[in-house]
């Protein structure tokens, strides 16, 4: 009799075990369902990222191929990066679902995307005719006039990317804000290196000066107050700051990394071996910055 | 030999060391079979430990990180020594209770409470597409009037942040408002704050 009610309550004990194992595994089962799927939109969202920084860097690589500047790696370098560009960018014009989503909250997100259409296919063209000619100045000049209008317009695409994934509900909405935020930030610096290492080429070569001294300025002061930002925040940039150390670690390499190209970019004359070390240092960046973007996006620290 | 007391000094110390961060008085840690796994939970024994996380932070943008209300309707609100109890009954009395971490996965990173099951907030609102097959999981059932029936559904500990995190709170709005009744619901309102902030074991969900 006690053996058999031992039993009983041992069954009982192994079906509400086997029970709750059951209902926790089919939750994180629907869970994990649904983290697939997020991960898909971030596929789309990794497509758009870092074009912003392509823009610059190509048009970076074709002033210093122009300027006969360790001309055949960046002639290598320019057919590189222009088609990574132009992978990405028809992996996002493969992605018709997504783009009908960001067109329900942009009307005009489909007409910013066949703008980026039309200036690229004659920016690629341009890029694999400065990869064989160094000395083709109407592929120059057209990469020069419209490398900022490419990267405004992909800019606008990828905050609007960003935006139609968020949630329709209210909360989820505004905390998942606060993170694309620092998303949309985070990758910047990247970008503003290229742009005004390119923009002192410019001036170095007396190509429309005052504008380019402008835009230099601007983009040095954009890129000091993103860089303190990143670390500490800045209301209108609508970034926290981080108090992550392994990010803050990497920040400061960064950081200093941009201190010493700043020092150099800011002098009046460049002599050859400076030219060199901003031309290092512009790398050195790019690498470690992409350090601080990883930890960023893999990070919780809200 | 001088040596040799000077190891055995050390040693001595550390033993002595080991356990004086306690639980409660009586509580040094508590053990608990996850699965096929061990969990010890006890508080971090190094006095001079500091956190670096997040949970250092005082200041975040509001809303959504706004301060929460202590009681939640007529939900239980619990601290640690009451979750530390359910969390030995969860593993006693299996199906009968259930401990969800209502955050966001990306929240998950750094840790959740051991035997904590992760259901996003986000997934029992109404409009979510997983809602029916969630309750259906929990053992709800719908009733011809399309009211649902929580009879058959475990109590549930809900936690998320913490005292400045609206995640959990609206997971429990979100469950009564489907037709939970509130006594099926405790509400951990120090959530990982508190959690990180007395040292107390983390576990690792594997991604």
């Amino acid at each position: 009799m006690l053996m058999k009610k031992i039993t009983i309550l041992l069954l009982l004990e192994l079906s509400s075990l086997y029970g709750k194992n059951d209902l926790m595994s089919g939750l994180t089962e629907i869970v994990n369902k649904v983290e697939d799927e997020k991960a898909k939109d971030k596929k789309v969202l990794n497509y758009a990222f870092k074009q912003r920084m392509r823009t610059q860097l190509i048009a970076l690589n074709a002033l210093l191929i122009s300027m006969d500047f360790n001309r055949k790696f960046y002639q290598k370098e320019i057919v590189v990066n222009s088609d990574l560009f132009n992978k990405n960018f028809n992996n996002l014009l493969n992605s018709k679902e997504d783009i009908k989503k960001a067109e329900t909250r942009d009307p005009n997100f489909r007409k910013k995307i066949e703008e980026i259409k039309k200036i690229w296919l004659t920016f690629y063209d341009s890029s694999k005719r400065i990869s064989t000619d160094a000395k083709d100045k109407n592929a120059l000049k057209f990469i020069e006039e419209n490398n900022i209008k490419l990267l405004t317009t992909i800019d606008y695409i990828f905050t609007n990317f960003i935006k139609s994934y968020q949630s329709t509900d209210k909360l989820e909405a505004s905390i998942s804000h606060i993170k694309s935020m620092l998303y949309t930030q985070v990758g910047k610096p990247r970008m503003y290196i290229n742009k005004l290492v390119k923009e002192r080429l410019l001036i170095e070569q007396n190509i429309n000066v005052k504008d380019n001294q402008k835009n230099f300025n601007k983009t040095i002061k954009d890129m000091d107050r993103l860089m303190k930002a990143l670390a500490d925040g800045d209301k209108e940039l609508e970034l926290d700051g981080t108090e992550d150390r392994k990010i803050l670690e990497k920040l400061s390499i960064s950081q200093k990394i941009w201190e010493e190209l700043k020092a150099l970019v800011i002098k009046k004359r460049l002599n050859k071996e400076e030219w060199h070390k901003i031309i290092e240092n512009n790398k050195k960046f790019m690498k470690s910055h992409t350090e601080v973007v990883k930890l960023t996006r893999e990070s919780n620290d809200n | 030999m001088k040596h040799n007391i000077m190891i055995c000094l050390i040693l001595l110390s550390n033993i002595l060391i080991a356990g004086d961060v306690k639980i409660t008085e009586e509580l040094e840690s508590l053990i608990i079979q996850d699965g096929n796994k061990e969990i010890k939970i006890e508080r971090i024994q190094d006095q001079k430990h500091r956190l670096t996380s997040s949970f250092t932070k005082t200041s975040r943008k509001c809303p959504p990180f706004c301060v929460q209300p202590i009681k939640i309707g007529n939900v239980k609100t619990i601290g640690e020594i009451e979750l530390l109890k359910y969390i030995k009954e969860i593993e006693k009395d299996n199906a009968d209770m259930l401990l969800i971490d209502a955050r966001t996965k990306n929240w998950l990173h750094n840790g959740t409470i051991p035997t904590a099951t992760n259901l996003p907030f986000t997934m029992i609102q109404k409009d979510s597409k997983y809602l029916n097959k969630i309750l259906n999981l929990l053992g709800a059932k719908e009733e011809k009037n399309g009211k649902w029936n929580f009879d058959k559904v475990p109590s549930m500990i809900i936690f998320s942040n913490g005292l400045w995190d609206p995640q959990a709170p609206k997971a429990i709005q979100s469950l009564i408002e489907l037709g939970c009744p509130e006594d099926k619901i405790l509400y951990y309102r120090g959530g990982m704050q508190d959690w990180n902030i007395l040292g107390l074991t983390l576990q690792l969900k594997e991604d």
